[in-house]
C-alpha cells in the first residue's frame, strides 16, 4: 500500500465497516464505534473519516435508493477495499514491531 | 418510528450547512439515531440532534464532502448553497476588516446603537419577568383561580366559606380545589434578629394542585391541614433557603422561629415557583391554613383568599366557568329561600392561570404601560438608527470610489448591497452584544433597588432565550433600518465620473438631501421623545 498508515481513528473506522460487512453506513459505523470504544462520537466525526477514507481508496461507497423511514432520503453504504484491509494489516504490523520486546505492564520482556 | 419529530430549526440550519445530496445522508442517519432515541426519552433525542448538527465536525464534513459521488438523479448544488455560504464568509470577512480600519466609526456606532439597544432590553426583561413569568407550576392551563365578582365586576379574593363552597360543589369539573392568602409573619433567626417575610397561608393540597415537588424534603400532606393549631410545619422558599440560610440542607428537619413559635421545615421548594402572590414577588415560605389561630387570628373572616383548582382530564376552562357560575346560582337560591331581603349576591368568575399576567384586574392596564414604554425606547433606538444611517450615509459617500472600483470589476450592485447589508449587521450584532450588557446591568441595578416596604422582589430578569431572541431580531430590524438607505446610496454613483473624480457636484446634492432628511427625523423623534417624557414626568 502506498501512503501512510491509517491513523489510529480512520484504523478504528475502518474495522468497524469491515466487521459491518453489507450493513456499513454512517448510523450502523457510529453505533459500532460506540459500542466497542465506550466514547460518544460527533456524527460528522464518523463521516468525516468515511470520507476522507474513501477518497484514499481504502473504502467504497455506494448510495442506496430512498427509503421512507427516513423521510425518503438514501443511505450511503461503504465497504473496505483491498487496500483498505492492506493498510490496516500494514498499520498492525507497524504497532507488533514497536510492542515487540515490551510487556504489557511496562518494561522490557525478560 | 417515533412519533417525534427532529427540531425543525436545527434541520433547517444542517440544510443550510449542508450542499444537497449530502444533506440526505446526513440528516438521514441523524433522524433515524433520533427516532431511535426518542423511543424512551424524547427530551435526550432532541438535545443530541441538536448536539450533533451544531458541531464543528459538519463544517469539516462540508469541505471534505466535496467531490463525493452524488445519489442518482440529483444535481449538484455547489452553484446555490455552496456559492452562498461562501460569499457570505467572505463578505463576513470583509465587514469585519472595514470596521477594525475606521475603529472610531465603529465604536461611535457601537456605542449609539448599544444606546438605542440597551433601554429596549432592559424593558423587555422587565415586561418578560413581570407579565410573562413561568410561573412554576405543573400544566398552568390546567390550572384555574376562581374569584369572587364585585358588584362593579371588579374579581375579588373570597372568603372561606366561598372557598368551601367551590370544593365542595365543583368536584366534577376540578380534580382537587386549594386556597392560598398572604400573610407576613416575624422570623427569627439564631442570632434573636428579627426580620418580617411575606407568606402564603395554603390548604394542605396546594402544592398539589400546583403540581410542584419540593427540591428538598417534602411539602404538606392534607393531614397536616386537618386540624386546627396541631401542626406547626413550614415550607421555605429557595430564595429564602439560599439568601438566609446559604443552602444548608440540614435546615429541613430543623426549626425555625415564626412568630415566636417553632416551626418544623419539612422541605424546600423548587426554584422556578415563586408562589401565587404576584410575579416579581416572591413568596418566602408556606404554612397550612390550620396555623391560622396562631399566625393570623382573623383569617378565617376575611375575604382575602385566592381559590385555586386543577381541572380534570378532558374539561375546558370554558366547562369549569359554568360549573362555579351554577355553585353561585346554587348558594343564591338557597339563601333567597331563607332570607328573600337579602341585598348581596354571590357571582363567581374562574379564569385559567395561562391567561392570567399578574391578575386580572390589572393586566390590561398594564399591558397598556408596557406598551407606552416599548413605544418610549422604541423612540430612543429608532433616533439611534437615525443617527447612524447619518453616519453611514457621509461613508457611504466617501467609499463612493471603492464602491465604482468594485462595480467596474464585474461586481454586481446585489453583491454591493449585500456586503454593505453584511456591514450594517455586524455593527449591529456588536450593537446589540453591548446594547444586552447595557440593558443587564440597568437590570440589575434597578431589582437591586431596596423597595420603602418589606417585599422580597424575585425577579426573574436574568439572560434568557426569549430576550436573545429578542435583542437579536431588534438588532436586525436596526441594521436593516440604518444600513439600507446607505448602502443603495453607495451603489448609485455613475462609475465613470466617480472613477474620474467628477461626481462632486450631483452626488453632494443628493447626500445633503438625504442627509437633511435624516436630521430632521432625528429632531422630530427628540422632540415626540422629550414631550413624551415631559408628560409621562407630569402624570406621575
Amino acid at each position: 500500500m502506498a501512503g501512510p498508515d491509517p491513523s489510529d481513528f480512520e484504523q478504528q473506522v475502518l474495522l468497524a465497516v469491515w466487521r459491518l460487512g453489507e450493513g456499513a453506513y454512517g448510523t450502523t459505523v457510529r453505533d459500532e464505534l460506540e459500542s466497542h470504544t465506550g466514547r460518544a462520537l460527533a456524527q460528522g466525526a464518523v463521516y468525516v473519516t468515511l470520507v476522507r477514507l474513501e477518497k484514499k481508496g481504502l473504502l467504497k461507497s455506494r448510495l442506496s435508493d430512498p427509503t421512507p423511514v427516513r423521510g425518503g432520503k438514501s443511505k450511503r453504504y461503504f465497504h473496505i477495499t483491498s487496500r483498505g484491509v492492506a493498510g490496516l494489516t500494514a498499520a498492525r504490523k507497524t504497532m507488533d514491531r514497536l510492542w515487540e520486546g515490551l510487556s504489557e505492564e511496562g518494561g522490557e520482556l525478560t | 418510528m417515533s412519533p417525534h419529530k427532529p427540531p425543525a430549526a436545527a434541520t433547517a440550519l444542517l440544510r443550510f450547512l449542508l450542499p444537497g445530496p449530502v444533506f440526505d445522508e446526513f440528516a438521514g442517519d441523524l433522524e433515524e439515531r433520533f427516532h431511535r432515541v426518542a423511543e424512551s426519552n424524547p427530551s435526550a433525542a432532541r438535545r443530541a440532534y441538536w448536539k450533533d448538527v451544531l458541531s464543528p465536525t459538519v463544517l469539516r464534513f462540508r469541505r471534505e464532502a466535496r467531490g463525493m459521488p452524488l445519489p442518482p438523479g440529483s444535481s449538484p448544488r455547489s452553484g446555490r448553497g455552496d456559492g452562498f455560504v461562501m460569499s457570505l464568509i467572505t463578505d463576513l470577512k470583509f465587514a469585519i476588516r472595514m470596521l477594525l480600519k475606521a475603529p472610531t466609526f465603529t465604536a461611535i456606532a457601537v456605542v449609539s446603537l448599544a444606546l438605542g439597544i440597551g433601554p429596549n432590553t432592559a424593558i423587555f426583561s422587565l415586561v418578560n419577568a413581570v407579565l410573562f413569568q413561568d410561573w412554576g407550576v405543573d400544566d398552568p392551563e390546567k390550572i384555574v383561580d376562581i374569584y369572587t365578582l364585585t358588584d362593579d365586576g371588579q374579581y375579588f379574593f373570597s372568603r372561606y366559606s366561598v372557598f368551601e363552597l367551590v370544593r365542595d360543589g365543583a368536584g366534577d369539573v376540578f380534580e382537587d380545589v386549594a386556597q392560598h392568602s398572604m400573610f407576613t409573619g416575624r422570623i427569627t433567626d439564631l442570632s434573636g434578629d428579627d426580620e418580617l417575610v411575606l407568606g402564603e397561608m395554603v390548604t394542605g393540597n396546594y402544592f398539589t394542585v400546583m403540581g410542584v415537588q419540593a427540591r428538598l424534603g417534602r411539602t404538606f400532606v392534607p393531614e397536616e391541614d386537618a386540624v386546627l393549631n396541631t401542626n406547626p410545619v413550614v415550607v421555605i422558599s429557595d430564595r429564602f433557603w439560599r439568601t438566609r440560610h446559604g443552602s444548608n440542607p440540614a435546615l429541613v428537619g430543623g426549626d425555625i422561629r415564626l412568630n415566636g413559635r417553632p416551626y418544623s421545615v419539612i422541605g424546600i421548594a423548587p426554584p422556578e415557583f415563586r408562589g401565587r402572590l404576584a410575579p416579581g414577588i416572591g413568596t418566602d415560605f408556606w404554612v397550612p391554613f390550620s396555623m391560622y389561630p396562631h399566625l393570623a387570628p382573623g383569617k378565617m373572616g376575611q375575604g382575602d383568599l385566592t381559590i385555586t383548582g386543577r381541572l380534570r382530564d378532558g374539561v375546558a376552562p370554558g366547562e369549569a366557568l359554568a360549573a362555579v357560575t351554577t355553585v353561585a346560582t346554587r348558594y343564591n337560591a338557597e339563601q333567597d329561600a331563607e332570607n328573600p331581603d337579602r341585598r348581596s349576591t354571590l357571582a363567581l368568575i374562574g379564569v385559567s392561570l395561562a391567561d392570567v399576567r399578574l391578575h386580572p384586574n390589572f393586566d390590561q392596564v398594564l399591558m397598556g404601560m408596557a406598551a407606552l414604554l416599548f413605544v418610549a425606547v422604541g423612540l430612543v433606538l429608532l433616533i439611534a438608527c437615525v443617527n447612524l444611517a447619518g453616519f453611514l450615509l457621509s461613508r457611504a459617500v466617501d467609499r463612493r470610489k471603492e464602491m465604482a472600483v468594485r462595480v467596474a470589476m464585474g461586481a454586481g450592485r446585489g453583491a454591493i448591497v449585500r456586503q454593505l447589508a453584511v456591514e450594517s449587521l455586524v455593527l449591529a450584532g456588536m450593537g446589540a452584544a453591548l446594547g444586552l450588557v447595557l440593558g443587564q446591568l440597568a437590570m440589575r441595578a434597578l431589582v437591586s433597588v431596596e423597595p420603602p416596604v418589606p417585599i422580597p422582589i424575585d425577579l426573574d430578569a436574568g439572560l434568557n432565550v426569549r430576550l436573545m431572541l429578542f435583542t437579536g431580531g431588534i438588532a436586525v430590524l436596526a441594521a436593516l433600518f440604518f444600513g439600507l438607505a446607505p448602502a443603495l446610496e453607495a451603489t448609485r454613483a455613475p462609475i465613470a465620473a466617480t472613477l474620474r473624480d467628477e461626481a462632486g457636484s450631483s452626488g453632494g446634492k443628493r447626500k445633503v438631501g438625504a442627509r437633511g432628511i435624516l436630521v430632521g427625523a432625528q429632531m422630530a423623534l427628540s422632540t415626540v421623545l422629550i414631550f413624551g417624557a415631559a408628560l409621562f414626568l407630569r402624570s406621575l
